[in-house]
């Protein structure tokens, strides 16, 4: 009985996918994410926001790939058959995150989590920071991967 | 729009359809009166009963209309006006004309056909034409009953119709789709239904309002701890103030959330109690709503016994009583066949001819009764009786032999109950002529294995020339019935009551054996002893009974015994312990396990144990033979005969000796140790076929010690099982890593599972 | 970019692309439920899934074929549960708390199969299905449909329940 009390203390935010961009762990929060495929080719898209690498066709959805190597200062890599597309939702469309590694799912216990704060230079793509054994993984807010105008260009990119 | 208007003229249909077989059954009912000789002299009374019902379906056939029944309505109609104004008497010859209305009439009313085939049109004509005739006056000689039924022209007819009529059963109708489907409830009976339906809406309500303040409650919960994750990371900068004021506010919160909880705690008890009522109450009233009185299956009888009595030219008195019974409608259908194959045999082989009664100083007309009492035990006793000939059992015993079939046990002097239960075996006929109807050897057999399958028994009784009789005891319902749990070995098992002539504990000098097989007495009779375990193939612990009737029984060396019945014979199982008599609630096993040896269902204990019901007439059968030494359908018996050697590895001296005592019971050899080092060293000793190891104990733990027995040369192939309270994980990884074959949880198995298991590792 | 990835990544795409409207059976991407029997993983497709549910506790039955494992209590609905790894030649394992019960059903026939561990769903489209290699025999091998190259072995859930041979019948 303890331990579903306590099960049911977790929001949905506290379950987490974890995946790596070069060596960096990072995360998105479960329930954003529909599905995790294979990476498969891209079809450029002019006219679309920097973020933004293409579009690809899941099962006749056209979709928009996101890179955020750039925005989170890495620098951009070739699209290897290795690599994982995380289709997610990012509360008004659905993106594909290219990710290098796919690690797993977990769920923070209440100690784990912690604000961003200042700490870092992209944090305000944060939602949080989780403390692990492995080190800190940083917790991506979908709702502020895109800015408005980047949202709106995308939407009028992908129409033509 | 077309459809809605098809919809509801197809309802109507089958309203009318409904309407019309109630009308017709009552005109039949008339025919009958009709019949018998003191009514035949002033019948009037009955013809205006029976002008009505015919007025009625004519009526009810125009507002449908249904021209076809209508056309045939009116001329009979006006034959009984004709009659009811004494315009014509009434003369037995007209009961040819009406039958063969009723029967036309029936058909009619019961087919899909819009249109009649030809030969049905043309045989309604000749009809119409016949009854115009009687209600003028004309009168039309009938000869044979053969005239009656419909023969039609052999020119004009079709193929299909060529089927001898004669074959149909005259109650055809009361097979028609609509009254399939449909069934005719009280509203004394549905009224309490529509009462609880509305009640659970009720407790529907209750259960949004409690899932609501529960998710407010867990809202509020996921608020403070929010709260108290701001106040952590900011606890080293918070004034003493601050921190009073913290606390202050958790003990608030506390204590509002101890207060909302409580009273949902309340409330949901409340709700509980409800529910439980409601569903319990429901159960009943649908139990209730099931159970139809005897009436709607015999109503259609009395029709079925004049046909044939005219056809074979014989009289006969039948009565019905009871009928006024109500019985679980599913075992009602299921009873028809039966019960029409009885009628029939006893007016086919039962009854004699008039001529030949006379000879025998009986009165001419013969006497069918058909008796429908309430038991004891919700069951229901069915006795049908004849004074006729009675069953000739030197002729039965030729038969049965022709058949191949011998009575087991070759008794010098076979007693007569026995012989008479020949009948129902297959292929047993003892009359000379096959009729259409009955003869074939097969419809005893079949009406054997449907009373069985309802858990009935049947029996018969019969005395030469005086007369024969059938009594049939079942369960008035179908869903619930009373069943003795007992147990065998680590198995439950359900007994069906009505199966079980008695329990009996009984001491070792009780059992006495003859000719190698146990047997005991019981009211001066003595009955074989088999033992529950060894006829359903469970895994036998030892043979002797003095020997294995010692565990777990306060009363020491008794020996439990439930006698079994299937009606034809006692048998006494040992079981090693009687649990309780309840009432039970028997399932199907589904379509994979659509017949299972000595097992017929299975319920669902308040605990949610689910629980095999025996099939007894089964496990006479199979105990049968494994004396007769033949094979037990069991594909354990091959491990359990040989008993393993079993080393237990437990620290805990509660749990050793309990372990020990569950595999002795099973009929394992078992050797214990203490911890993981003695448990190696007693490895190393000796040989086994399994070892059990606890995971938590003094020096080397479970994991070590598997881990150690896996790099030892000697018992690196040995099966190894890990047992333990802890259930992560982890634990499970680590231990299938250290080697172990099985890892099982404590609390989450019994005992039945862990020897499951132990079996399929050795 | 290489050769080989870009036509990799080129036919995923296109397979990817597939409506699954346009296609029929198997052959369209299909859920499938995958869990381990032993050392092996398994999938059933989810169309014949009705649910998953934890092994509590079974009755075993005596008498019964040996992949009858038993039954046990769905919510009041008694099921049998069937051991496939009696159909596969695969070791016993014992039994803990993570065996789950995937109950499977089509037309009237229902049971659940015993699996050690159930590892999530995924999607199986029809390339990724290879015929089951030559030389692998047992008595389970007309209920599989083939194997993927992770080694993933797709059951046949219909001719599983369809097969009238696993029907026990005692006459």
């Amino acid at each position: 009985m303890e331990y579903k009390m306590d099960d049911s203390f977790h929001s949905v935010t506290d379950q987490i996918v974890t995946f790596t961009i070069d060596e960096l762990m990072l995360a998105l929060p479960l329930s954003s994410v529909k599905r995790v495929i294979h990476a498969v080719e891209i079809t450029r898209l002019p006219r679309a926001p920097e973020i933004v690498a293409g579009i690809i066709n899941v099962r006749g959805q056209i979709i928009p790939v996101v890179d955020i190597r750039k925005r989170i200062g890495l620098r951009r890599h070739e699209l290897s058959p290795s690599d994982n597309f995380i289709i997610a939702n990012t509360g008004t469309l659905d993106v594909a995150i290219l990710a290098d590694t796919i690690q797993d799912v977990r769920t923070l216990l209440p100690g784990q989590l912690s604000d961003a704060g200042g700490a870092l230079p992209f944090a305000e793509l944060l939602s949080g920071v989780a403390k692990t054994e492995n080190g800190l993984i940083l917790i991506y807010d979908l709702n502020r991967f895109l800015s408005l105008e980047e949202e709106k260009e995308l939407i009028s990119a992908m129409r033509t | 729009m077309q459809t809605k208007e098809e919809e509801f003229l197809k309802r109507i249909q089958a309203t009318f359809r409904y309407e019309a077989e109630e009308h017709l059954r009552a005109f039949s009912s008339g025919l009958i009166e009709l019949e018998k000789p003191g009514i035949r002299e002033n019948p009037a009374e009955i013809i205006e009963i029976m002008f009505r019902e015919i007025h009625s379906l004519k009526g009810a056939a125009r507002s449908v209309d249904n021209r076809d029944v209508e056309t045939l309505c009116q001329p009979l109609e006006n034959v009984f006006s004709a009659m009811k104004r004494k315009e014509i008497n009434f003369s037995s010859s007209f009961l040819g004309h009406f039958y063969k209305a009723s029967d036309l009439l029936a058909k009619i009313i019961t087919s899909e056909e819009i249109n009649q085939s030809p030969s049905e049109r043309k045989s309604t004509r000749e009809l119409i034409q016949q009854l115009k005739e009687l209600a003028t006056g004309k009168s039309i000689e009938i000869t044979s009953p053969e005239l009656v039924r419909l023969v039609p022209n052999p020119e004009v007819t079709p193929p299909e119709a060529t089927i001898p009529v004669a074959v149909e059963i005259p109650v055809s109708h009361t097979e028609s789709p609509a009254t399939k489907e449909s069934i005719r409830i009280r509203v004394s009976k549905l009224d309490p239904l529509l009462l609880q339906a509305e009640e659970m809406v009720q407790a529907k309500m209750a259960i949004i309002q409690r899932a609501d303040e529960l998710a407010q409650i867990n809202s509020e919960i996921t608020e403070w701890i929010h709260d108290s994750f701001k106040w952590k990371g900011n606890r080293f900068k918070a004034s003493p103030e601050m921190w009073n004021e913290w606390m202050e506010d958790n003990g608030l919160r506390l204590n509002k959330l101890e207060r909302k909880i409580d009273a949902i705690a309340a409330l949901t008890r409340r709700d509980q109690f409800n529910l439980m009522r409601m569903v319990d109450n429901h159960l009943d009233a649908m139990k209730q709503i099931i159970m139809l009185p005897v009436s709607s299956l015999v109503e259609i009888f009395p029709v079925m016994v004049r046909k044939i009595t005219r056809e074979q030219k014989k009289e006969i008195d039948f009565v019905i009583t009871g009928t006024e019974l109500e019985i679980d409608k599913r075992i009602l259908e299921e009873l028809k066949d039966p019960l029409i194959h009885l009628l029939r045999n006893c007016i086919d082989h039962g009854i004699g001819k008039p001529e030949e009664r006379i000879k025998q100083n009986k009165p001419p007309q013969g006497k069918i009764t058909l008796e429908f009492a309430a038991r004891e035990n919700g069951q229901v006793e069915i006795i049908l009786s004849d004074d006729g000939r009675g069953i000739d059992t030197v002729m039965l015993m030729k038969a049965a032999s022709k058949a191949g079939i011998s009575l087991d046990d070759s008794n010098e002097k076979p007693n007569r109950r026995e012989v008479l239960n020949l009948i129902f075996k297959s292929g047993v006929s003892t009359s000379s002529i096959i009729t259409d109807i009955s003869g074939n050897g097969l419809g005893m057999s079949i009406v054997h294995e449907k009373v069985i399958k309802l858990n009935g028994r049947i029996s018969v009784d019969s005395e030469d020339g005086k007369g024969t009789s059938f009594h049939i005891l079942l369960p008035m319902t179908l869903a619930t019935f009373r069943g003795v749990a007992v147990r065998v070995k680590e198995f439950s098992f359900i007994l069906p009551t009505m199966n079980v002539e008695r329990v009996i504990m009984l001491k070792e000098e009780d059992i006495r054996t003859i000719e190698n097989h146990y047997t005991i007495r019981i009211d001066n009779q003595t009955i074989s002893l088999v033992d529950m375990g060894e006829v359903l193939g469970l895994p036998a612990a030892i043979n002797s009974y003095v020997e294995s009737s010692d565990k777990g029984n306060e009363t020491h060396n008794s020996i439990c015994v439930a006698v079994l019945t299937n009606k034809e014979r006692l048998m006494g199982f040992r079981v090693d312990e009687i649990l309780e008599e309840q009432q039970v609630f028997v399932k199907g096993l589904g379509k994979l396990l659509k017949r299972v040896r000595n097992i017929s269902g299975a319920t669902i204990l308040g605990s949610g144990k689910v629980v095999p019901v025996l099939n007894v007439s089964d496990l006479i059968k199979s105990a049968l033979r494994v004396k007769s030494g033949g094979k037990v359908h069991s594909p354990e018996k091959h491990t359990a005969e040989k008993a393993g050697r079993i080393l237990v590895v437990e620290d805990s001296i509660t749990s050793r000796t309990m372990l020990k005592n569950v595999l002795e019971a099973a009929g394992y050899i078992v050797v214990t140790a203490f911890d993981g080092l003695d448990g190696f060293a007693k490895a190393r000793e000796s040989e086994f076929d399994l070892i059990m190891s606890d995971v938590d104990m003094p020096r080397a733990n479970g994991f070590e010690f598997i881990t150690k027995i896996r790099a030892d040369k000697k018992l690196k192939e040995v099966p190894a099982i890990l047992l333990t309270a802890l259930g992560s994980h982890e634990d499970r990884e680590r231990g299938i890593e250290a080697g172990a074959d099985a890892y099982i949880v404590k609390s989450s198995f019994d005992q039945g599972n862990l020897l499951d298991i132990i079996r399929k590792l050795i | 970019m290489n050769k080989e990835a870009s036509i990799i990544l080129k036919n995923r795409a296109i397979a990817m692309a597939k409506n699954p409207d346009q296609e029929t059976g198997f052959s369209k991407s299909t859920g499938v439920i995958a869990f381990t029997l032993a050392a092996e993983t398994y999938c059933v497709e989810s169309a014949f899934v009705k649910e998953v549910y934890p092994l509590k506790e079974y009755t075993s039955l005596p008498g019964v074929p040996d992949y009858i494992l038993g039954l046990i209590n769905v919510r009041g609905q008694i099921l049998p549960v069937v051991n496939p790894k009696k159909f596969f030649n695969l070791p016993e394992r014992g039994l803990g708390e993570l065996n789950k019960v995937i109950i499977l059903f089509h037309n009237k026939m229902e049971f659940g199969i015993l699996a050690d561990f159930v590892e999530g769903s995924l999607f199986l489209s029809p390339e990724e299905i290879m015929d089951v290699p030559a030389g692998v025999t047992s008595i389970g091998e007309k209920y599989l449909k083939g194997v993927t190259m992770d080694n993933l072995i797709v059951l046949d859930a219909e001719a599983l329940l369809n097969d009238e041979g696993i029907i026990v019948d005692d006459k």
